[in-house]
């Protein structure tokens, strides 16, 4: 009886906590200064920037997964960074847990990293080389001061049995691991500061197939465990489909559709999006998605084209798509998309 | 039907620090004209040094041990480094690599690189060479082939070199290309168009392909007959349609449960559980993470087995492993 | 068999010691010593080191007292390498050199080497302003010969040994400053990097901890290399009469003086020469074989 009261107060708490926005981006610009040769600066050409991210707003709810999906040269990666706050931000706001981390003293700055962590895609270049991996870990939680000294050893083991790696692991270099053990290791060090934010920067897409379903099987077993909040960066629709909460999808800079993932893959809207999923046969095929092949190449974002910046690849583009812009506005209330075929 | 390739037990071994990596231990397979089979495994499992041995460009500490390599009734092995070079690399058989951008040399033009090979193989002017390369480039779908031919490789994307090099290797029209995962460096969507296209390719200059991938899916989308390898030794071969419906290796079947496709969002994937580290010395290599297997999977070296006329398994118990694939609770857990 | 046996012993007991972390180290130690050509080297300057150190009592005189009745001798029992032309005895002296050359490689190297270490790690780094400054102060250095500019360092600040280190020191830090600048460039792009500044680890603690580890490899080599660089540069100078003033034993100046008297005492500049040739060939193996080792 009591028993069913505390879970049902703990499941309400939860219940209210889900719906708390812990990241809030509004309107993110990174752009990336090209470099000027000599001729330009003779000549006063105008300034030129790599356009990475242009204009995004998204939030992120406590708890949840926000898969973020795209092809390369899109700007997910740029984004994590930026929520990182590895990239400095050209205009726009990040509240991380209500902190906005644009300005940032030393004090809250050291708050921002213990409390939001980040793994890497590549597992051979993720580790210190040179460190073992007891002291990669005993280094990041000392900085932190997560636990007493004399606890720390028994505390990395407990770490590494965490993420399924045995107790030999503590001693061994980087160079003796295979990919998906360094891959777990990676997830130790983001685990030992105690974080409640990871940015999972395509954390599996390295890896062999059976590896990549026993390093997803661990990220989410994680994330139920500690109550972990994820933004999960991948290429890969069906990696994102078994993850997400919500998706965003990108292109060139630009958030093209964004949807609870049911909604998405049961109502896919943006041919962006249908192009994607097209590419896993399977994922069209359970989720009746019209294939789309696209021709030619994406274009350079340092000079996106005018209007949508999808219209030079998209199959059902018209002269509207090529001189304005679309809005990212939502046919329903949660499924927010950028197409004039929409609107 | 006469065999255009067959591999015969191959064993292909590498040396270094006084140790031994046997890194094709027992591979057999066999393709036969206008066929595309697929080689499938996972990083470490041989499938390259597969592909390697074939066109014996293996680096100086690899070398052949045992087998029979036969390529249209020539013994591969036999054959002097001349031959090869004339006779079988690039003409017979031309291979497509997995990074497009350290496949090409940077210090070219894509239009030298490929006329040079067409003027090698073929006894051709610099002028006829040209016009087939732009008609080569024009069937792999490259857009405006007259301006590519003078681009250096670092003016095309990823996609356009993988075309070029897709080109290059079609240049001398060969009878087998070897594909070693010319679509993983790839976006989704470039890798999509360039699967597509390579599709349509193949169906219509009547080539043969060996498909070197880790992705099962690209597997069943574009091969006749597949291919599975563990730890340098082929498990399971048969056609794709037999395979995929009916895997009778733990290890194949275990692959294809792995796909998050099959399950429900958030929900846990059956995995096979550990890595590939520690291999027996005997008897089967998959027995650290197999599922079924028992003592007697260790007690001796284990014979590919003729399952019936498409279908070939190196198990011991076929039968365990049907039920496995056949009952709910099929025993591949997570380690986590 | 017995050998590996000795070597997992001592790892383990240096696991037991020093704890857990440290076997790592010790491995890469074993295996430069397991090197034939570092091996050799590593004796060899360990020799040299060692009768440089305890010259004062290897050495059979005093390397500055003249016996000018002694003058000349051939070598022979009571003067095994000979006299000069004071009669000093030319053994104890090129004993007494060792421990200049020593104190040459570990000052004018050494100093090289920090100096060229942070500078460059700075620059890589931060790239920007600093770097510019750095690495336009290094291409001016570097656009003179080496030794002409040593000797224009020299003749500024005078001769002798002291100053000579630091001329030395002064031209030989930009070899490293660009080695390790380009390290930093392509290492600072790796992920681990950025793992460490998401976790929040200083700049201080990136330089220090986790780039120079993984980047420190390739000026060590050079070092090696450097320092058989350094003791001919040093001679070179003693030499011409700018490096070290007679009466000291510096190898190059003991060269310079018995030059005149090659017909008449062969001995006296021979062996300075050999003692020269000796540490050169060390520093050279020691080079050759952690660059095997460190650079694979």
């Amino acid at each position: 009886m009591d028993v069913d009261i505390v879970s049902d107060h703990k499941n309400k708490m939860k219940e209210i906590s889900r719906n708390e926005t812990v990241i809030e981006i509004g309107h993110l610009k990174k752009y990336y200064v090209l470099r000027k040769g000599f001729i330009d600066k003779i000549l006063v050409r105008e300034q030129k920037y790599v356009k990475a991210v242009d204009d995004i707003s998204l939030d992120i709810r406590r708890g949840e997964t926000f898969g973020l999906v795209g092809e390369s040269g899109c700007g997910k990666s740029t984004l994590g960074r930026c929520v990182l706050r590895l990239e400095s931000i050209t205009a726009g706001n990040i509240r991380v847990f209500g902190q906005n981390i644009r300005s940032l003293a030393d004090r809250q700055l050291k708050k921002l990293r213990k409390e939001v962590q980040v793994v890497f895609q590549n597992p051979y270049s993720t580790l210190p080389p040179h460190k073992i991996i007891g002291n990669m870990l005993k280094e990041v939680i000392n900085h932190h001061e997560i636990v007493k000294r004399d606890m720390i050893k028994e505390y990395c083991l407990d770490l590494l049995g965490q993420v399924g790696l045995s107790e030999v692991f503590y001693t061994k270099k980087p160079k003796a691991l295979s990919g998906g053990q360094r891959q777990r290791a990676a997830i130790a060090r983001a685990l030992a500061t105690e974080p409640k934010f990871i940015v999972l920067d395509e954390p599996v897409t390295a890896l062999d197939t059976s590896i990549q379903a026993q390093i997803l099987n661990l990220l989410m077993e994680l994330q139920n465990k500690r109550d972990l909040t994820y933004l999960f960066i991948a290429h890969d629709l069906s990696v994102i489909r078994h993850v997400s909460d919500t998706v965003g999808v990108m292109y060139l800079g630009k958030l093209v559709e964004l949807a609870p993932t049911k909604e998405l893959f049961q109502k896919c809207l943006h041919p962006y999006t249908k192009s994607l999923a097209s590419s896993s046969p399977l994922l069209s095929e359970v989720y009746r998605i019209d294939r789309i092949e696209l021709t030619g190449e994406v274009p350079s974002p340092i000079d996106p084209p005018a209007g949508c910046r999808f219209h030079t690849r998209c199959p059902f583009s018209f002269s509207r798509c090529s001189k304005e812009e679309p809005k990212l506005i939502g046919p329903d209330k949660g499924h927010l998309v950028s197409c004039f075929l929409y609107s | 039907m006469m065999n255009l390739l067959e591999i015969k037990d191959l064993h292909t071994y590498f040396e270094g620090n006084g140790a031994i990596v046997k890194a094709v231990d027992g591979a057999d397979l066999s393709i036969r004209e206008r066929e595309v089979v697929g080689l499938v495994g996972e990083s470490g499992s041989g499938k390259t040094t597969i592909a390697n041995s074939l066109l014996r460009i293996l680096p100086e500490t690899g070398r052949i041990v045992s087998g029979g390599i036969i390529f249209k009734g020539i013994n591969i092995r036999e054959l002097s480094e001349k031959e090869m070079q004339f006779k079988i690399r690039g003409n017979e058989i031309s291979m497509i690599f997995q990074d497009p951008m350290v496949s090409l040399n940077p210090l070219f033009t894509v239009g030298e690189q490929i006329t040079s090979v067409l003027k090698l193989h073929q006894d051709i002017g610099q002028k006829e060479a040209k016009t087939k390369a732009i008609d080569l480039f024009r069937k792999v779908r490259i857009s405006d082939p007259e301006k590519r031919f003078d681009n250096y490789p670092h003016e095309l994307s990823g996609g356009m070199i993988q075309r070029v090099t897709i080109a290059m290797a079609m240049s001398c029209e060969p009878s087998l290309i070897i594909a070693d995962e010319p679509t993983t460096a790839l976006d989704v969507t470039i890798a999509n168009q360039i699967l597509n296209e390579f599709e349509e390719l193949i169906g219509e200059i009547g080539v043969s392909v060996l498909w070197i991938t880790h992705d099962l899916g690209v597997i069943k989308r574009i091969c006749d007959y597949v291919n599975v390898m563990y730890a340098g030794t082929l498990m399971e071969q048969g056609t794709v349609k037999t395979v995929f419906e009916n895997p009778l290796h733990s290890y194949t079947f275990g692959l294809l449960r792995s796909n998050v496709i099959y399950y429900e969002p958030k929900g846990k994937i059956p995995t096979i559980m550990g890595e590939l580290s520690e291999i027996p010395h005997q008897g089967c290599k998959f027995y650290p993470r197999c599922p079924i297997g028992d003592e007697g999977c260790l007690q001796e070296s284990i014979e590919l087995r003729k399952i019936d006329e498409n279908h070939s398994i190196r198990c011991i118990k076929p039968e365990d492993a049907k039920r496995l694939s056949r009952s709910k609770n099929h025993g591949f857990q997570g380690v986590c | 068999m017995n050998n590996r046996n000795a070597g997992s012993v001592i790892s383990r007991s240096i696991n037991l010691l020093f704890g857990d972390e440290n076997i790592a180290r010790w491995e890469t130690v074993k295996k430069i010593i397991r090197n034939p050509n570092s091996r050799i080297g590593l004796i060899m300057i360990g020799i040299l080191t060692l009768v440089g150190i305890f010259a004062p009592f290897i050495a059979p005189y005093d390397p500055y007292q003249q016996v000018l009745t002694e003058s000349l001798e051939p070598p022979g029992l009571s003067h095994l390498f000979g006299t000069d032309l004071y009669g000093r005895d030319v053994m104890s002296r090129v004993i007494h050199g060792a421990w200049i050359a020593v104190k040459i490689c570990v000052i004018g190297v050494g100093i090289a080497f920090i100096v060229g270490n942070l500078a460059g790690a700075l620059s890589g780094y931060y790239e920007g302003w600093i770097d510019t400054i750095i690495m336009r102060i290094v291409d001016s250095i570097m656009a003179f010969p080496f030794l002409v500019l040593v000797i224009a360092i020299m003749a500024i600040f005078g001769p002798g040994l002291k100053n000579l280190y630091f001329a030395i020191a002064i031209v030989s830090w930009c070899q490293y400053a660009r080695i390790v600048r380009s390290r930093y460039l392509s290492e600072k792009e790796e992920d681990y990097v950025r793992a460490a500044e998401a976790v929040g680890f200083s700049d201080k603690r990136i330089i220090f901890g986790h780039l120079m580890p993984n980047s420190i490899a390739p000026t060590i080599v050079y070092a090696s290399l450097d320092c058989a660089l350094v003791i001919l540069v040093a001679a070179s100078l003693s030499f011409v009469g700018v490096g070290a003033q007679p009466p000291i034993p510096e190898w190059g100046a003991q060269i310079a003086e018995g030059r005149q008297l090659l017909q008449v005492g062969w001995w006296i500049a021979t062996f300075p020469a050999l003692g020269i040739m000796y540490t050169v060939i060390g520093f050279s193996l020691i080079g050759d074989g952690l660059r095997d080792m460190l650079e694979k």
